[in-house]
């Protein structure tokens, strides 16, 4: 997965994606904060800290964002490209991606 | 069988409780700190109940519509346990059924000993189901 992800550090304020761009990255929030914005840019309508995934279902479903998502404080986040996410599963210890594809499998 | 999806947790360590008939396992509301494997017996989980609406007893009959039905092997509500604070829904005892609770967080220290990304991949995609399931109630 490593070579699939990249470390990034965004300023407070900063955005990370907006309203109607391709989703096709989910994130890791490292450290710091993302909000989810409503489409005023004034309401926070999600909040992501440390250790927390999001746009998973974004990207599978290869839509697009529906909300800007910004820092709050200086945040850090790893970035994974949606391509590899498969592959992803793959590379994990078969208990680990069976028990995703499980999961996944209740939708 | 799902608990042979966890092979790193050994069952046998860990202590068992018996629920009589029309008990409840998982309270809506409950934190989902422990996750229940159904080590014997059949449980429910209804909507109904999760609302109030109906009466244990009641729900102890019925099983059907939008129940859930858990039988040995199982482990009870998942999908609440990876995507939220609470259990959203209560899970009843059908018959005598043998649980076997273990902490989330042993669970999540375990799972990240090989590969931090599939505990919150697993969170973030039961929460994506959770959340349409949500929504499928509202419409």
């Amino acid at each position: 997965m490593a070579q699939n992800s990249k470390e990034i550090r965004l300023f407070h304020g900063e955005a990370l994606f907006r309203v109607g761009q391709i989703a096709q990255e989910f994130y890791m929030v490292n450290s710091g904060a993302i909000y989810v914005l409503d489409e005023k840019g004034v309401i926070a309508l999600k909040q992501f800290f440390a250790g927390e995934l999001f746009g998973i279902p974004e990207v599978l479903a290869k839509g697009r964002w529906s909300n800007t998502a910004i820092a709050s404080g200086i945040t850090v986040l790893t970035r994974f490209d949606a391509s590899h996410l498969f592959r992803s599963l793959d590379e994990m210890p078969a208990n680990q991606s069976d028990f995703i594809r499980h999961i996944a499998s209740l939708a | 069988m799902q608990a042979d999806l966890l092979p790193f947790i050994d069952w046998k360590h860990h202590p068992r409780q018996v629920i009589a008939p029309r008990e409840r396992i998982i309270t809506a509301g409950d934190p989902t700190e422990m996750l229940f494997l159904l080590e014997s017996g059949v449980a429910l989980a209804s909507d109904a109940a999760g609302r109030g609406h109906k009466h244990p007893t009641d729900l102890a009959k019925k099983a059907s519509g939008s129940d859930i039905t858990y039988v040995a092997g199982a482990l009870l509500s998942l999908l609440e346990l990876l995507s939220l604070d609470t259990y959203r829904h209560d899970v009843l005892a059908y018959e005598e059924c043998r649980i076997i609770g273990i902490n989330r967080h042993e669970i999540k220290a375990m799972w990240n000993r090989d590969n931090r990304l599939a505990w919150p991949l697993s969170c973030s995609i039961a929460a994506a189901i959770t959340q349409r399931r949500q929504t499928r109630f509202l419409m």
